[in-house]
């Protein structure tokens, strides 16, 4: 079965790959919803591909103040009116006979016009005035018959309360519907879209965020839900940009791995991070860091006092999300697409401990990182995450939100005290399916940024954060 | 029956707008037949005008096909029926797939007169 592209891109990987073809769908939400918007960007998409598209107006927005609004949006093009796309109207025909005079002006247009694509804006207009639940499904189904036998893909397009959705017979004949509407989440109120039924089609169920931009609709497809991304494997190891550190981990972080780099506050994971990227850059390759904590400035000018170049901003992106204003969906799907733009080798984000400030509940959270690895892995980045250790001194817990085991590798950075100092100290707890060094190093902050020294070899206990002299 | 081409045997208009109702509106229904009947007419009226006489239209709530009798007595109808029940397999090909269509030339009127068999 052939699908129609609605060219907006989250949503046709939510759709897995589009509409069907000659399917009627049903778009319904409360007004103000993006109902119209979404319908007339698909099918000004479609009319920029070619398609041939008739926009009923019925007797919901007046064409006029529609045509006007249409404007402001950037997929709108006045090349495309009256060649490929043509707004019609109804209303008239519904004033002065009803629903039967309107099914016969539509009838006359399509065979007249033979469209691919036709919308009736607001159809519940329509459903209204028809009189009786049987009358109202003979002509639901008259009409889905005659446009899909005429090779057009219909949008209907209407209010309808959750009773109306279970009870209108346009629901029952629909191959499609998807729903629009708003959730509230505290003092924000988050545009929401949800595919209700897709005929002959698998879809990713659930609700995803949108937005609504001068640009038209941009979903955010649910976190957890498949991001359309090919696999890729290369293997090998990605260096640190830490020489001692890189021994330890036999070479380097395995390529297109998952790491967490977990340290109490001020250790240098942010530090350790910039060398990761600073290496890269060395190399040739691009990388983005995303940071919930410094701002790009204040990042760029951490690397330059270690003397860490992390390039003009075209090598190594900077992109900084306030925590209060994180919506994972969206991150994630920004994420992605910055990645796949850039072609970035490496990412970096700083860290997961503050973007979990910014998450409701600890299993979105989850959801969040486990989805963000899996999509890197397969975008064949190495990914690294710095997560901040409650504990100042030793390591009686491990990693918090419970995502060590989501990560390939794990980085432990711990402060000591030793003889009355403060020291520091580094170890690989973990790496994935790989060898490592067990040693339990000594490494300073110096004007180079991290140096790696030698273990602890005269002291026990070292990981409880207060070691004890070593028997002899 | 055998048709010949060049060799008309009335009502053959008649009588392939009957057997393409008939079938299809048993498997389809009324509303769908009568919608893909109309658009292949559209479609060959050009080629073959005396489709565009035949009318096809809303009866209440059920629908109906009325063929008029001289629709068989034009001389060309004969070999330009073939190109309209053509139009009406390669029309219900593409909206449904094969499984009608393979239904349809199981009856030898439909299957001699289509291309498709050749």
């Amino acid at each position: 079965m052939q699908k129609l592209k609605t060219y907006i891109e989250s949503l046709d990987e939510i759709l897995h790959g589009g509409i069907p073809e000659f399917a009627v769908t049903v778009i319904t939400g409360e007004p103000g919803s993006g109902k119209t918007v979404l319908t007339l960007q698909t099918m000004f998409n479609n009319a920029r591909h070619g398609a041939k598209c008739i926009y009923f107006t019925t007797l919901s927005e007046p064409a006029p103040k529609l045509i006007r609004y249409t404007q402001m949006f950037e997929f709108f093009d006045e090349d495309l009116i009256n060649n490929n796309f043509k707004f019609a109207d109804l209303g008239s025909a519904l004033r002065e006979g009803g629903p039967d005079q309107a099914m016969e002006r539509l009838i006359e247009v399509v065979e007249a016009e033979q469209p691919d694509i036709v919308a009736i804006d607001s159809f519940k207009a329509i459903h209204d005035l028809v009189p009786d639940t049987e009358s109202a499904r003979l002509f639901v189904y008259d009409l889905a018959v005659q446009l899909s036998l005429w090779s057009v893909t219909t949008f209907l397009v209407g209010e309808y309360t959750p009773e109306e959705i279970s009870h209108s017979p346009e629901f029952a004949v629909a191959d499609a519907i998807i729903n629009m509407g708003t959730e509230t989440s505290e003092l924000a109120s988050l545009r929401e879209i949800q595919i209700k039924k897709l005929r002959g089609s698998s879809f990713n169920s659930g609700k995803h965020f949108f937005e609504i931009g001068s640009a038209g609709v941009r979903i955010y497809p649910r976190v957890g839900t498949a991001l359309n991304i090919e696999s890729s494997t290369s293997g090998g190891r990605v260096s640190s940009g830490v020489p001692g550190l890189d021994e330890l981990l036999h070479g380097g972080l395995p390529s297109q791995s998952a790491t967490i780099i977990e340290g109490g506050t001020g250790i240098g994971k942010t530090l350790l991070g910039l060398h990761f990227m600073a290496r890269g850059l060395s190399e040739g390759e691009k990388g983005i860091i995303f940071t919930f904590e410094e701002t790009p400035d204040q990042l760029k000018a951490i690397a330059a006092h270690f003397g860490l170049s992390i390039g003009s901003g075209t090598d190594v992106e900077i992109q900084y999300t306030a925590p209060v204003e994180l919506l994972g969906a969206k991150w994630l799907t920004l994420a992605r697409d910055r990645v796949q733009e850039l072609g970035a080798k490496r990412v970096m984000l700083d860290s997961v401990s503050t973007m979990a400030m910014g998450v409701t509940t600890e299993r979105r959270f989850k959801d969040l990182i486990y989805t963000a690895v899996k999509m890197f892995r397969s975008m064949g980045v190495t990914f690294i995450m710095t997560m901040e250790a409650p504990e100042l001194l030793g390591s009686s817990m491990l990693t918090g939100h419970g995502i060590s085991s989501m990560s390939d590798n794990i980085i432990m950075m711990r402060y000591v005290e030793v003889e009355s100092q403060l020291k520091r100290a580094i170890s690989i707890l973990k790496m994935r399916g790989t060898s490592h060094e067990n040693d339990l190093r000594e490494f300073k902050i110096t004007n180079e940024g991290i140096l790696i020294g030698e273990p602890f070899k005269h002291f026990q206990g070292v990981l409880s954060g207060l070691p004890t002299p070593a028997a002899q | 029956m055998e048709i010949k081409a060049g060799h008309t045997e009335p009502p053959l208009v008649r009588l392939v707008f009957s057997v393409l109702w008939n079938e299809l509106k048993e498997t389809i229904g009324s509303a769908p037949t009568a919608t893909l009947l109309r658009r292949a007419i559209i479609i060959s009226q050009d080629t073959c005008p005396v489709l565009a006489r035949i009318i096809i239209e809303k009866n209440g709530r059920e629908y109906r096909y009325e063929v008029p009798a001289e629709a068989d007595l034009d001389p060309q109808t004969c070999d330009q029926i073939g190109d309209f029940v053509d139009t009406v397999l390669a029309l219900l090909a593409r909206l449904t797939g094969n499984v009608l269509v393979r239904q349809l030339l199981s009856n030898p009127l439909i299957r001699q007169l289509s291309e498709k068999e050749q």
